[in-house]
Order: structure tokens, then sequence, then C-alpha cells
């Protein structure tokens, strides 16, 4: 063996030893529960099912549509709110408000969903 | 099976896949969560099964555009960092234990001064650099360097003759330092 494959195994030893030593290494009881743990946890979230992106996309258009289409039946139905123009402009504020939530959260989730991608 | 086809599979709800990607990064992952935070090994423990929670619930997300392996150390120090956040610490603290040395270059050169062993983000690179060996390497380094066996433990550990198994610590030991030298360049262009 050679200076540089000798400095090399001594250095490769000290090395793993620093990285991998006694105190940083997983008692294998806590790994083993871990381990059914997690897929006790992935079982049951595969049972729930999850919505796609695309599926919760089509959701929240569903939602905004139902929103905004209830928005303009009221103000279709109240003659006295359309009268008056700082009430419409309340209304309408308040139905875009209404509107906005469930894109809102589903921003949210597909954001939380891609923040490790 | 590669780390990509194993998260797809995961992914699309194969348990022995999520199993087989456990077994191969827990320990690796535990020892780079761990010397983040050595005073206490009951949150590193938290941390880390919080880290593999999330890498469940995000395995659609993983497109294998980096390693396995890194993908979950980024999962991971977000963890981190919201643990430390939550008692009070500054992001800027967290992470700034940077070394200049250029490690990988005296890796074969000259015996390593013990304070560059003792520095966190190396032993944190340690842990990259085994995860991006192959498996048999991986292990036959393990056991040899961290579980401390013989040649011959390590050959019969792998079902292989003490010929095999010196060849393959020796290839093992070169492809460690090139994973090491990659590992400390990613590192040096992520800062």
């Amino acid at each position: 063996m050679n200076d540089k494959e000798h400095y090399l195994e001594e250095n490769v030893a000290r090395l793993i030893q620093a990285g991998l030593g006694k105190e940083a290494c997983l008692d294998p009881l806590t790994r083993e529960r871990t381990r059914q743990s997690l897929l006790a946890q992935f079982q049951k979230e595969q049972a729930t099912g999850t919505f796609s992106d695309r599926r919760l996309v089509t959701l929240a258009g569903i939602l905004v549509f139902m929103a905004a289409w209830l928005g303009i039946q009221t103000l279709g139905a109240s003659e006295p709110i359309t009268a008056s123009i700082p009430l419409l402009i309340i209304a309408a504020v308040l139905t875009m408000n209404l509107a906005l939530i469930p894109v809102a959260a589903i921003i949210i989730i597909i954001r939380e969903r891609r923040r490790y991608a | 099976m590669d780390d990509l086809t194993l998260a797809r599979r995961a992914a699309g709800g194969d348990e022995k896949a999520l199993a087989a990607l456990y077994d191969r990064y827990a320990d690796l992952l535990f020892a780079s969560i761990y010397h983040h935070l050595p005073d206490s090994r009951q949150d590193a423990e938290e941390v880390w099964q919080d880290t593999w929670l999330a890498a469940i619930r995000s395995l659609e997300s993983y497109r294998g555009s980096s390693r396995f392996f890194t993908w979950l150390v980024g999962i991971a120090r977000h963890k981190i960092a919201d643990h430390f956040r939550r008692r009070g610490f500054s992001e800027t603290e967290l992470f700034s234990n940077i070394p200049e040395s250029r490690l990988a270059e005296l890796i074969d050169s000259s015996p390593l001064p013990e304070e560059i062993l003792l520095q966190r983000i190396v032993r944190r690179q340690v842990a990259e650099a085994l995860a991006i060996l192959g498996e048999d390497q991986r292990r036959a380094l393990m056991a040899r360097y961290a579980d401390e066996k013989s040649v011959e433990e390590v050959a019969s550990l792998l079902g292989k003759s003490y010929k095999a198994a010196e060849s393959l610590l020796s290839r093992a030991r070169k492809a460690f330092q090139e994973a090491f030298i990659q590992v400390e360049s990613e590192g040096r262009n992520e800062r």
C-alpha cells in the first residue's frame, strides 16, 4: 500500500467514524418502531386517498363559479341593492372575497405539496 | 433498483418501495440531522421522524432532479429550521458553520486535522457522500469503519471472499473520496 492509499484509508476511517460515530447512530428499537409507524401512516394515507392537483384546481373552479353565480343571482333578484352604487360595490367585494377563499386554500395546499420539490 | 424508481413506486402506493428507501437512508439521515442537533438526541429523533412523514407526503414531488438523499436532507433542513425557529434562533445562525478548507484535496495526502473532523458540516458531508455510493460499497465502508468490523467479517456480511471484500473496500474508499469531492463542491456552489 503506497502513501496515498494509506492516508486515504486512514482518513476515510476517521471521517466515517466522525460522521457516523456511536452517538450519531440510531437506536435499533427506535429505528424499527419508526419504520412500523411510518408504514402504518403510509397505509392510512393511501387508504384515505388524496386529491391530485388537477382535481383540486377543478374543485376550486367549480366553487368560484358557484360563488360568482350566487352573487349575480342575489344582485339581480334584489332591486333596492342594485339601485345603490355603494351597496353594489360592497356586495361585489364580498362576493369576490367569498369566491377567492377556495382559490387561496387550494393555492396553499399546492404550494405546501411542492415545498420540497 | 434505483432511488427514482423506488420513489415513483412508493408515490404510487407501493409499501415495499417505501420500506426499501427507508432501509437505505434511515441511518444516514439520522446522522445528518443529529449533527445539527447534537445537544438533544430526543429532538434529533423527533426531527428525523417528522422528516420521514413529510417525505412520504411529498413523494409525488420528487422528480429525480437531485439525489434522493439530497432531497431528504433538504426536507430535514426545513424541519431543523422550524425546530430552531420555535426556540427563537435566527436562520443565519443555523447553517453558518462552514469550513474554509478544501478538505477533499487533503484526504489522501496527509492525516486530517482533528478540528476538521469535529466540524458539523464535515460530519454531514460524510453522510451525504456515503449516500451517493452503491449499496455494496456503502455497506462495506459502514461495516468496516463505523462498526469497526474486520475485513473477514465484512466479507461474511456481504457474502464475498476475503479477496473480493478487500477489493470492494479499496474501490469503495476511492468512490467515497470522489463522492466527498462532489458533495463539497456542490456545497460550495450552494453557498
